[in-house]
């Protein structure tokens, strides 16, 4: 049943193009990452490691969170407009099977946003000519990078079931972004769902290191949290259609 | 005024007011984060570290929180499809003129709201200089205007997608370019218009790489940067509200 509810879900997102925010978005930060890169090789002499830090300095902490609650807004705006709801929660689906289906499909957006930008720093690379090996690490940095997403995501699709509108969502992802920063610095980010994104990617992080095992288990508990509250929310709330 | 009035009707329990004083609370924990790190020694020049932090910290936040209140402005009437109605009643290019004099209201209150909270914030922090009166009235000023140019861009598009992604995608994307823009010389900041809270900064700040230190100092304002911004204005202005007047309702 959930592999047909994500079908479904995937018809949904078929004709429109939100996912395109996630493939045209990180162009930006690797355009003007690389550029602040290359006018500042004096001070970022460490090669592939210091374009990293220059290409998700800033997009994992404000921007990211920010783009997954587009997507999770769009997921839920799909089933608040019309009568859809009553169409939704009749279906012979599972309420669980119904979140699931919209969290993998977030999970999905999450890894191909890890992807485009691991594919635009390995361009951006070679176009600058960063000299010294690729770093080997990369796919650890895109895998941990997309769990931390999918930590966001069950934030960002909790809140925007609870708040039937498009733009505070959206407004809270950056709001939380910013916060996940400031527990960042503080060293309690595993404590903050946002941080976990800037955590997993290394971003702002000079040593790229990782304690694997909290964060796992921080991602673990965040979207195990927010999932249980979502279809805790969706089957006992009566449903507002319009 | 009527259809002012309107806007205030429809907006009235849409909770609007909680982004914007969710805009300023954040502002504020940050400045306050980071004026209360302050060294002793760096105090003196308190008031311009504050409102050269402020530009920064404006264009991450602005361009985003901008979008988001123009969308909350402009979904309602997508959701209703009420344009029918609205255009029996007036014309396209007043009920522009009303929604747009709306979010000026809505953007000025918060702006003055987060300036007049920043000032006292500095006033507890125990800045040593006096208060620069002009300076802070210069900078709310010029701010206001920038984020005006950007509400009216994103009125424009809020009204004329409604899918309100593409309204939000774009607000993302001012909030990266004005981020960004920070980082490259003027000319670039000049050409895009979330640039400008950049370009139109009341401090400036000099950082020498060998001792490390920074020395801020006053900056002065050109009237060819004036200029531009009204030019921007001029362009926004006249292609969204063209493009609404002629939207087939």
């Amino acid at each position: 049943m959930l592999l047909r509810a994500l079908r479904s879900e995937g018809m949904k997102c078929r004709r429109s193009p939100v996912w395109a925010v996630f493939l045209v978005l990180p162009l930006f930060p690797a355009i003007m990452g690389t550029l602040n890169y290359l006018g500042n090789l004096e001070i970022l002499d460490n090669g592939w490691y210091s374009l990293w830090s220059q290409h998700t300095i800033f997009s994992a902490s404000f921007f990211m969170p920010a783009q997954f609650g587009v997507f999770c807004a769009w997921q839920w705006r799909l089933e608040h407009t019309d009568h859809n709801w009553n169409s939704l929660m009749t279906a012979p689906v599972p309420v669980r099977d119904l979140y699931w289906s919209k969290f993998l499909l977030a999970a999905g957006v999450a890894v191909l946003g890890q992807v485009c930008i691991g594919v635009l720093y390995l361009l951006s690379g070679q176009l600058a000519g960063v000299s010294g090996g690729l770093p080997l690490q990369l796919a650890g940095w895109m895998f941990f990078g997309a769990l931390g997403g999918m930590a966001v995501c069950a934030v960002q699709l909790f809140l925007s079931l609870v708040i039937r509108s498009f733009a505070p969502p959206v407004a809270l992802g950056l709001v939380g972004g910013i916060a996940g920063l400031v527990m960042t610095s503080q060293g309690a980010g595993l404590y903050c769902p946002y941080s976990l994104l800037c955590l997993g990617m290394r971003a702002n992080n000079p040593n790229l290191s990782l304690e694997v095992g909290p964060f796992v288990l921080a991602c673990g508990v965040c979207i195990a949290l927010f999932s249980f509250l979502t279809i805790r929310c969706m089957a006992g709330r009566d449903v507002t259609t319009g | 005024m009527k259809l002012l009035r309107m806007e205030f009707f429809k907006c009235r329990r849409r909770k609007i007011a909680l982004i914007c004083l969710a805009f300023v609370a954040v502002q504020l924990a940050w400045m306050g984060r980071t004026l209360t790190q302050m060294e002793p020694g760096e105090l003196a020049q308190g008031w311009m570290s504050l409102l050269y932090n402020l530009a920064v910290i404006d264009a991450v936040m602005l361009p985003l929180t901008i979008s988001a209140l123009a969308s909350r402005n402009c979904e309602l009437e997508h959701k209703g499809s009420t344009w029918k109605l609205w255009e029996t009643v007036t014309t396209p290019q007043r009920l522009f003129g009303a929604k747009l004099a709306w979010g000026a209201i809505l953007v000025g209150g918060m702006l003055l709201l987060r300036t007049v909270l920043l000032s006292l914030l500095g006033l507890a922090v125990g800045f040593p200089t006096q208060i620069p009166w002009g300076k802070l009235l210069l900078s709310f000023a010029l701010c206001f205007g920038v984020s005006f140019v950007i509400y009216a861009l994103q009125q424009g598009l809020s009204l004329w997608f409604v899918n309100q992604a593409v309204p939000l995608a774009v607000g993302i994307f001012g909030s990266f370019v004005g981020l960004f823009a920070l980082f490259f010389p003027q000319w670039v900041q000049r050409c895009v218009i979330w640039g400008y809270y950049g370009v139109l900064i009341q401090a400036g700040m000099n950082w020498d790489p060998v001792t490390r230190a920074t020395e801020f100092y006053w900056v002065q304002t050109r009237p060819l940067e004036f200029g531009l911004l009204a030019l921007w204005m001029i362009v926004v202005l006249a292609v969204g509200r063209g493009l609404f007047v002629r939207k087939e309702v």
